[in-house]
C-alpha cells in the first residue's frame, strides 16, 4: 500500500492564497474524490502533488508499506490536455516512450494495447489537429497510463466524454486503484464522485473541510450540502425595482442559436432588464452561451436586437481580461474611447484620465493606493473590481459577465454584486455564467438551466424558497437529463 | 455496401452528439466504412495537407522550369542544369539545419554571417595577409574554422536557452557580431589560394579543390556530392530518429515537451550547432568551389534560407517542417534566380520577382489550406448525411 501525505501546505500567488495550511493523507486502493467550489485551491494542489509547482511551506512524504519514498511518479491527466496538436495519436504516445533509436518512430506493444483500451486505435495515425477534444482527452489518459506512475491525478477527465466513455473511464480508474495506485478525482459532477469513489475531501478556501465516506455518509446531498454551507456569506437581498422590471419588453431575443461546434443547439431565449444566470456545468454549452451572447464567439442562428443593443463581455480569466503592463489608473479607463479619454480634439490627456480614473475607481469601491500603481499591486478582488468596473464604464444595455468572482474573497463578492445590481437597475441586462449556487440564488432574477447544449428550464428565483431547495433542483435536472440520456442513446434524447 | 449503410445509420440516429465529437464523426466515419468513402479520408486531414502541399509545390516548379525552357533553348541544356544544381548546394545546406531550428519554435539568423566568417576565418589562417598573424597547414586552418562556426552555435544556445534572449533578437545580434568578426580577420581582403603569395604546397591546394571545385566527370562539380549526402543526413536525422522525432514534438508543444520531460535545452543546443556547422561548412564549400572568397554579404543569403524553408511548410511557430518540403523550397529559388538570370533579367528586377514569389507562394499555401480543409470537412459531412436508402 502506498501513502501519500502531506502536511501544512501553503501557496500563494501574488495576493492570492491557493493553499492555507493544507494537511490530508491519501492510500492506494480506492479512488478518492475531492470537491470544492471554484478558486478553492484544487487545481493549485494537484499541481503541486504531481510536482509541476513547489508548495510555499508544508511538505509531502511518500511511503510505501511502510518506507519511505524518495519521490513517486505521478502522472497526471489535465483539464486542458497537454498533447502534441502536430503529432498522429500513435506518435503522441511515443514521445518520450519511444522504443527504438533508429527508424520510424514506434510505439511499442503496451501502447497499443492502450490504445486499443481507449478505442483510439481506429485514429491512431491521424494528427491530433483533424480530431475532438474527446479524443485528445483519451490520449491524455493514454500517456498517463504509459508512465506506469504509482499515483494518478484526474483533474475533469471527463467534461469531454460521453456516457459511456465515462463509464469506461471511471471503471479504468478503479481497475488502477485496485492495481494499488493512488487515484484521485477532481470533477464537478456530484453524481460521478458517489458512483466511483469512496472518500471524497471537501476542499474550501485552501484547506481541506470535510472528509466525506471516512467520518461522515457519501452521497450527493451531503457533498452539496459540504459544498453550499458558507458561514461568511450574507448577501443583501435583492431590491425590489430589479425583480419589478422583470416584466419589461426584452433587450435582445435568441431565435435557434447554435454554435458551430454544436456545444449548444436550438436556443431559443430572451434576456429581459434584470440579472440572468447562465447555470450548468462544464461541457453543459452554459459557458459558450454566454460568450456567445456577450459576442465572444460566432454563432448560427438569430439573435433579435444584437445591432441595437450594446453588449459588453467580460471573460472568467484575469489573464484575458486585465493588462498586467499597464497602470491601474490606465485598466479601468481602457476601454473608453476619444470622447471620455481625450481633449482638445483626438489628443489624449493625461489630466482628463487620471480624473475618470480616480472617479472610477471611486465608483466601484477599489481599494487602490493610487491610479499609477501597476494593476498587479492589487488583490484579487480588487483587481476583479477594476475589470468590472471598466466594463460598467461603457455604460452598454447589457454586461455579459464570465465567473466574476471566481478566486475572489468573500467581501468582493458582495462588492461585485452590488454594483451589478445598481448597473440592472437602469433596465438594463446582466447575463451571468456562474458555478456557484449560493451566489446565484443570491443573486439572480432568472436562472437559466442548461444540460448538454439545451436549455432545460428558465427558474424564477423569487419561487425558490431556500439555497437548498435550489440546489436540489439543479441537482435534479443534472441527473434527469444523465438518465434520459442513457435510456434514450437509440431514440430521440431531448434534453 | 453492408458496414457502409450501417455506418451512417449510426451517426442519422444520434443526433444529440455531444459537442467535439463532430470532426471525429467524420474521420471515425470515413476509417471505418469501405472504399466508397476512402478518397476522402485523407481529405482535409493535416497528413492529407501536408503531402499535397508537396504535390503543389513540385507542380508549380515543374510549370516554372517548363516556361524557362520554352524562353530559353539552352534552360534544360546539361550546362545550365548543372550550374542550377550546383547553385542549390550552399542554400540547401544551411536551409535544411534552419529547419530544425525552425522546427522546434526558433529561429536563427545567424547562418549568412557565419558562412562568411568561416570560410574568411579558414582562409586567413591558411593564407596569412588578414589580421591573423600566424599561419598554418590547410587541416589546422579549416578546423579553425568550423570551430569559430561551432562557437557561433553555442553562443547562439547559450544566448537564447541559458540567458533567456528571444532567438530572434539573439541570433540578430550575433549577426553583426559575426559579420564585424569576419571583415576584422579578413581586413576585408579577398582570398584566392591559386594566386597567394606565398603560394600553399601543391597538394594542399588539390585537396582544398577536392572539397567543391573539383570535377568528377561530366563536369559536376565535387560540391554536389556534399547536396546528396547532407540530404540524406538531415532526411534520417529528421524522419527516422528519435531526435527528429522529439523536435517535432518540442516544437509543437513546449508545455507538452516540458511535462513529458524532454531534454528541451539539450536538444536546442544541438539544433543551433548544427545549424551554425551546417553554415560554416557551406561557406569553406563555396570557398572552394568559387576559388576565393572576400568580404560577403550575409543578408541575401539569409533571405532565402529561410524563404526556402518556409515557403517547403515550415510553420515559424514550430512544429511543422519536413526535408522534402524544404528542397522543393530550395529547388524553387535556386530555379528563379537561374531561369532570371538566364533570361537576362537584370539582378534589382530579379530580387523584385524573388520577393513577390516568396509571398505569393506562402499566400497561395494558406489559402488552398484553408479551402481544400473547408472541402474536406463539407464532402465528408455530405457522405455522413446522406442517409440510409
Amino acid at each position: 500500500m502506498i501513502v501519500l501525505t502531506a502536511s501544512k501546505l501553503t501557496k500563494r500567488y501574488g495576493a492570492t492564497r491557493a493553499l492555507t495550511g493544507l494537511s490530508l493523507c491519501l492510500q492506494s486502493g480506492s479512488v478518492i474524490g475531492i470537491a470544492g467550489p471554484n478558486g478553492a485551491g484544487k487545481s493549485t494542489l494537484m499541481r503541486i502533488l504531481c510536482g509541476e509547482e513547489q508548495a510555499d511551506s508544508g511538505e509531502i512524504t511518500f511511503t510505501r508499506a511502510g518506507r519511505i519514498l524518495p519521490e513517486l511518479n505521478v502522472a497526471v491527466v489535465h483539464q486542458e490536455p497537454q498533447v502534441w496538436p502536430n503529432l498522429t495519436v500513435r506518435q503522441n504516445l511515443a514521445v518520450g516512450h519511444e522504443t527504438n533509436s533508429v527508424g520510424r518512430v514506434a510505439a511499442g506493444a503496451e501502447a497499443e494495447a492502450i490504445m486499443a483500451m481507449l478505442d483510439i486505435e481506429r485514429f491512431a495515425d491521424f494528427e491530433l489537429a483533424d480530431l475532438s477534444l474527446a479524443v485528445h482527452q483519451r490520449v491524455e489518459i493514454a500517456r498517463a497510463m504509459m508512465h506506469r506512475a504509482d499515483a494518478f491525478l484526474f483533474d475533469e477527465p471527463n467534461s469531454a466524454l460521453t456516457d459511456e466513455e465515462s463509464k469506461s473511464l471511471f471503471a479504468l480508474m478503479k481497475r488502477l486503484a485496485g492495481d494499488g495506485k493512488i487515484v484521485l478525482l477532481i470533477t464537478h459532477r456530484l453524481n460521478d464522485f458517489v458512483n466511483s469513489c469512496k472518500r471524497v475531501l471537501i476542499l474550501r478556501d485552501g484547506r481541506i473541510v470535510a472528509d466525506l465516506g471516512a467520518n461522515e455518509p457519501l452521497t450527493e446531498a451531503t457533498i452539496a450540502a459540504q459544498l453550499t454551507t458558507n458561514p461568511e456569506h450574507d448577501l443583501p437581498l435583492k431590491p425590489q425595482s430589479v425583480q419589478h422590471s422583470i416584466k419589461a419588453e426584452p433587450l435582445l431575443r435568441l431565435i435557434e442559436c447554435s454554435d458551430g461546434s454544436g456545444t449548444f443547439r436550438h436556443i431559443s431565449m430572451s434576456v429581459v432588464p434584470g440579472i440572468l444566470v447562465l447555470a450548468g456545468v462544464e461541457g453543459s454549452g452554459a459557458r459558450e452561451l454566454a460568450r456567445a451572447i456577450g459576442g465572444f464567439v460566432t454563432t448560427v442562428g438569430e439573435i433579435e436586437g444584437q445591432k441595437e443593443r450594446s453588449v459588453v463581455y467580460v471573460a472568467a480569466s484575469r489573464r484575458h481580461t486585465l493588462f498586467p503592463n499597464l497602470s491601474i489608473g490606465e485598466n479601468v479607463v481602457i476601454r473608453l474611447g476619444a470622447r471620455q479619454l481625450a481633449s482638445p480634439g483626438p489628443w489624449l490627456s493625461s489630466a482628463r484620465i487620471a480624473r475618470k480614473a480616480r472617479a472610477c475607481l471611486a465608483k466601484y469601491a477599489v481599494k487602490a493606493g493610487d491610479i499609477f500603481d501597476p494593476v498587479t499591486s492589487l488583490s484579487g478582488g480588487n483587481q476583479q473590481k477594476v475589470v468590472l468596473g471598466a466594463a460598467l464604464e461603457k455604460n452598454s444595455d447589457i454586461l455579459v459577465v464570465e465567473e466574476p468572482t471566481r478566486g475572489v474573497d468573500v467581501a468582493s463578492k458582495r462588492d461585485i454584486y452590488a454594483l451589478m445590481r445598481t448597473f440592472c437597475q437602469g433596465g438594463k441586462a446582466v447575463i451571468l455564467f456562474c458555478t456557484e449556487v449560493p451566489e446565484m440564488f443570491d443573486v439572480a432574477d432568472k436562472i437559466a438551466v442548461m444540460s448538454r447544449g439545451s436549455l432545460v428550464d428558465e427558474i424564477t428565483v423569487a419561487d425558490v424558497p431556500t439555497v437548498t431547495d435550489l440546489v436540489d433542483l439543479l441537482a435534479q435536472y443534472e441527473s434527469d437529463c444523465h438518465n434520459l440520456f442513457n435510456r434514450g442513446a437509440h431514440t430521440e434524447p431531448q434534453c | 455496401m453492408r458496414p457502409n449503410e450501417e455506418t451512417s445509420t449510426l451517426h442519422v440516429t444520434t443526433p444529440a452528439r455531444p459537442p467535439g465529437f463532430e470532426t471525429e464523426a467524420v474521420l471515425g466515419g470515413a476509417s471505418d466504412a469501405g472504399s466508397r468513402r476512402r478518397p476522402l479520408r485523407w481529405l482535409g486531414t493535416q497528413r492529407g495537407l501536408n503531402s499535397l502541399r508537396l504535390l503543389g509545390l513540385a507542380a508549380g516548379i515543374c510549370v516554372i522550369a517548363l516556361a524557362f525552357g520554352i524562353a530559353h533553348p539552352q534552360f534544360f541544356g546539361l550546362g545550365n542544369q548543372l550550374t542550377l544544381m550546383r547553385s542549390m548546394v550552399s542554400l540547401g545546406i544551411i536551409a535544411f539545419a534552419q529547419m530544425l531550428v525552425i522546427l522546434v519554435g526558433e529561429i536563427d539568423l545567424s547562418v549568412g554571417a557565419v558562412y562568411g566568417l568561416t570560410a574568411v576565418g579558414t582562409a586567413a589562417l591558411w593564407l596569412g595577409g588578414g589580421a591573423i598573424p600566424v599561419s598554418a597547414p590547410l587541416v589546422i586552418a579549416l578546423a579553425f574554422g568550423l570551430a569559430l562556426a561551432a562557437l557561433a552555435g553555442l553562443l547562439n544556445g547559450f544566448l537564447v536557452l541559458s540567458a533567456g534572449l528571444p532567438s530572434f533578437i539573439a541570433t540578430l545580434g550575433l549577426l553583426n557580431v559575426t559579420q564585424g568578426l569576419q571583415l576584422l580577420i579578413g581586413n576585408a581582403a579577398t582570398f584566392t589560394p591559386d594566386y597567394n603569395e606565398p603560394l600553399p604546397p601543391q597538394w594542399e591546394r588539390t585537396m582544398f579543390k577536392l572539397l567543391g571545385g573539383q570535377d568528377i566527370g561530366a563536369g559536376i562539380p565535387s560540391e554536389i556530392i556534399w547536396l546528396l549526402i547532407a540530404l540524406i543526413l538531415f532526411w534520417f536525422l529528421r524522419h527516422r530518429t528519435i531526435f527528429g522525432f522529439r523536435l517535432v514534438a518540442i516544437g509543437g508543444n513546449p508545455e507538452a515537451a516540458k511535462v513529458a520531460r524532454l531534454p528541451l535545452t539539450k536538444y536546442k543546443y544541438l539544433v543551433f550547432l548544427l545549424s551554425s556547422l551546417s553554415a560554416g561548412i557551406a561557406g569553406i564549400l563555396d570557398f572552394s568551389y568559387v576559388g576565393s572568397v572576400g568580404p560577403s554579404d550575409a543578408g541575401s543569403l539569409l533571405f532565402s534560407v529561410i524563404a526556402a524553408v518556409v515557403i517547403g511548410g515550415a510553420s515559424l511557430n514550430g512544429g511543422r517542417g519536413t526535408v522534402l518540403g524544404t528542397l522543393l523550397g530550395v529547388v524553387l529559388l535556386s530555379l528563379l534566380n537561374n531561369g532570371l538570370a538566364l533570361l537576362g533579367v537584370g539582378s534589382f528586377a530579379q530580387l523584385l520577382f524573388i520577393g513577390i514569389v516568396t509571398i505569393v507562394a506562402v499566400w497561395i499555401d494558406i489559402f488552398s489550406q484553408r479551402l481544400i480543409r473547408r472541402a474536406g470537412h463539407r464532402a465528408a459531412e455530405g457522405a455522413e448525411g446522406r442517409g440510409p436508402p
